[in-house]
Order: C-alpha cells, then sequence, then structure tokens
C-alpha cells in the first residue's frame, strides 16, 4: 500500500522549499523536491547600474551569510578591473569573513541543527530543556557577530 | 500570565530580519520563554500555521501568488499584523525594478524561457493588500526596535513609533557630513533614522536601506543634488534601491 511523507514548509533553515517522498510499504518509490523561492532576479536588478552599487546590493541575497556575497562581490569587481587591493584590506576582509563564518555557523550548529540532535523542535524548546547548551552556543554566535561589527560596521556587513 | 502567541514568518525575501530575531543572542532565551513561538519555520518544526494568534511579525514582499495567500492567512488569523524590514513596507530590494522594468523581461533575462513558468509579480509592500497594525522599517531591522515591540507586546501595548532622518543621529554622532561637505549621493535626509547613521559614521553614504522617513522633503533633495551635479537618473535609480515608490513633488 503506498503513503506519501510530506515536509511543508521546510523548517530551520534560511529558504523556503517542501519534500514529497511517495513510500511503497517501507520502500521509497519516488522523491519530489520543490525548492519554492520567490525569485528576485538580482543578476537583472543589476544590469545598468553603477559598479559601486554591486556589492551593496549582491549582499541582500542572503542574510545568513551577507558577509561573503559581498566580499565576492568585490572580489568579482575587482576581477574585471584587473585591480588588486592592499594587505590590510585583504586582512580585514578575512577577519571580517571569519566573524561571519563564525555566527553563520553557531547559528546553523546551535539554533537550526541542535534541536535535531536532542528530539527538540526548536529554539523555545532548546531554551527550556537545554539552556546552557544554548547560551554557550549563543555566546559564539556573538562573538561573530561582534567581529563583523567591530571590522565591518554592522553584523550583517551591509 | 499567558504567554503571547507568536508567529514569525517570511515571504519574498532574505530572512535578514528573521535573523535579527535569533541575533538576540543576550535576549533570545528570555523571548523564547515569554512569548508562545507558535509558528517560526525558520526557527522550530512542527508548527501551527493556522492560528489564532496574537501577533504575526512577517518580513519580505509580496511577489507571488503563495506569498498574497500566506499573508492574508496569517492577517485573519492575527489580532496584530507588523510588517517587518523594508522589504514588507515598501517592496526592497527585489522592487528595485519595478518603476522601470516589465516582470517578464526581469524573468526572461534570468531564466530565458523557463521565466515564463513563474508565478511572479512585480514585488510590493504589504499595505497594498492588506491593513497593517505596526511596522518596524530596516534592512535588516535594528535589535533596539524589535526588543522594544516584543517588550510593549508584553506589557500589551506597541512601542510609539518615533520617524526623524538619518540625519539626526549622524549630526550628533558628530560625523562629517558626506552630502555637503564631500559632496556625496548620500539619501540621509529623507531616510528615516534609529539606524544611528551607522553607514555615514563609517564612511558610507546612506543609501536609503529603511525607507522615507515620515516628512520627507523628497523635492529640496532632489533640487540639492542636482545643484551637486548629479544626474536626475542616477538620483532616481539610487533613491528607488530600496523603494520604488517616490513622490518627487513632495515638499514635506
Amino acid at each position: 500500500m503506498g503513503s506519501v511523507v510530506e515536509i511543508n514548509p521546510f523548517t530551520r533553515v534560511e529558504g523556503h522549499g517542501n519534500l514529497k517522498v511517495y513510500l511503497d510499504g517501507s520502500r521509497v518509490e519516488r522523491v519530489e523536491l520543490c525548492l519554492s523561492e520567490s525569485p528576485r532576479l538580482f543578476e537583472a536588478l543589476l544590469v545598468g547600474r553603477s559598479f559601486a552599487e554591486v556589492p551593496q546590493i549582491i549582499c541582500r541575497i542572503c542574510s545568513l551569510c551577507s558577509t561573503v556575497h559581498k566580499v565576492t562581490a568585490l572580489l568579482a569587481l575587482e576581477n574585471a578591473f584587473g585591480t588588486a587591493v592592499s594587505r590590510v584590506t585583504q586582512l580585514t576582509r578575512e577577519l571580517i569573513l571569519n566573524g561571519g563564518q563564525i555566527q553563520s555557523h553557531s547559528l546553523h550548529l546551535f539554533c537550526l541543527l541542535l534541536p535535531d540532535l536532542l528530539d527538540l523542535q526548536g529554539v523555545t524548546d532548546l531554551a527550556r530543556q537545554a539552556p546552557d547548551l544554548l547560551k554557550s552556543g549563543l555566546a559564539i554566535k556573538r562573538v561573530g557577530n561582534l567581529i563583523q561589527e567591530t571590522a565591518g560596521g554592522r553584523s550583517s556587513t551591509r | 500570565m499567558n504567554r503571547p502567541r507568536l508567529a514569525i514568518a517570511g515571504l519574498t525575501a532574505c530572512s535578514g530580519c528573521q535573523l535579527t530575531l535569533l541575533n538576540c543572542e543576550e535576549e533570545l532565551p528570555v523571548i523564547a520563554g515569554s512569548f508562545d513561538l507558535a509558528y517560526f519555520p525558520m526557527a522550530r518544526s512542527g508548527g501551527d500555521s493556522q492560528g489564532p494568534f496574537d501577533v504575526a511579525i512577517v518580513e519580505g514582499a509580496v511577489s507571488t501568488p503563495g506569498d498574497l495567500a500566506l499573508l492574508f492567512r496569517l492577517r485573519n488569523a492575527s489580532r496584530v499584523l507588523v510588517a517587518f524590514g523594508t522589504c514588507a513596507l515598501f517592496g526592497g530590494v527585489a522592487a528595485m525594478n519595478n518603476g522601470t522594468h516589465q516582470r517578464e523581461n526581469l524573468l526572461r533575462e534570468v531564466y530565458g524561457e523557463a521565466g515564463r513558468d513563474f508565478e511572479s509579480f512585480p514585488p510590493a509592500p504589504f499595505k497594498n493588500f492588506v491593513a497593517v497594525d505596526f511596522a518596524i522599517t530596516g534592512c535588516p531591522p535594528e535589535k533596539p526596535d524589535l526588543l522594544a515591540l516584543l517588550g510593549a507586546l508584553l506589557a500589551g501595548t506597541l512601542p510609539p513609533a518615533p520617524s526623524y532622518p538619518v540625519c539626526t543621529e549622524c549630526r550628533s554622532r558628530e560625523n562629517l557630513c558626506l552630502l555637503l561637505e564631500r559632496g556625496e549621493l548620500c539619501l540621509g535626509p529623507i531616510i528615516q533614522g534609529g539606524c544611528n547613521a551607522r553607514c555615514p559614521a563609517t564612511g558610507v553614504p546612506c543609501e536609503g536601506c529603511r525607507g522615507p522617513v515620515r516628512e520627507a522633503n523628497v523635492a529640496q533633495q532632489l533640487e540639492l543634488l542636482l545643484e551637486r551635479g548629479f544626474d536626475r537618473r542616477e538620483i532616481e535609480r539610487r533613491m528607488s534601491r530600496f523603494t520604488p515608490e517616490w513622490d518627487y513633488g513632495k515638499r514635506r
């Protein structure tokens, strides 16, 4: 007898999507993955704009990793112009990126993934049932944001 | 005390406004204990999407039938609807070309012929479709604005909504004026403050990410920039980056 397991929407992840798993008894017959992210069309939005606008717009692609998007846009522009930046600029970017990595990864690990490992539903359950673990994770996350804010002016480096 | 039931969700957006809540690292454990985060797909599974909710805090612009359906559902199921962030309030980055380009052309430019398959319309703010009870602006919003809202909700009310331009905080921080003293295309005078002039304080002109201040003298700003030699098209392009619709003749 066939049955369908549906996960809609995906939770504890940045972005929108859903999944259908078609089962024949205990055997998976077919899997449908649907990414329902609304298109924002960044590639087309940039056409006709000044190069200087590109990093400021591109960092809005994703909030969780906006730092990476911004630095990548800067690298692309520098590559296009054939220019190089100073060692200080490179190191500052590296520092901001590391801050972003710490923020993004600790968010993922402690807020989004950890509930699965403890068989909980989300941050509210964590606050109640694993408060020390959540707090220590958030302390790490906070350091990541502090680095980004100190070196880049704001925590999402926008 | 009853914990207020919240729905926190996103439409066409980057989840940055919702991340602002998760970025309240010190306050998050208390917030999680004080509210029933009944529907919050970004940070919990198995939520209740039907409600009823005391408050729905929703980010993003409306650009698909799915967005519209979720917005209507949350509006109908919630006593208070909060437009959370610049996209929800003004359309935001995804709406920047609304006034200059046809949606189908933009879709074709990115996806080719497959662009026809998207059910996508020009990203629009909530106010075009539903009544909004409270708004927090910003791309992303500032943490204190969100915390003020949550604190007020626990007290059964809504916080005050002051409206002053970016220049107010910029001047009080004694920053160099990028517009008058450096001749840069800074939008500070017509943009909603509350960000403590983050960008001008680091030497970056205000790009307008918090949307128009309530009594923006748009016409005066336009004249000022034109006098300084900026091209009208460039000015409009910059102003529409987060807010596609401006009344360029508005004086206050």
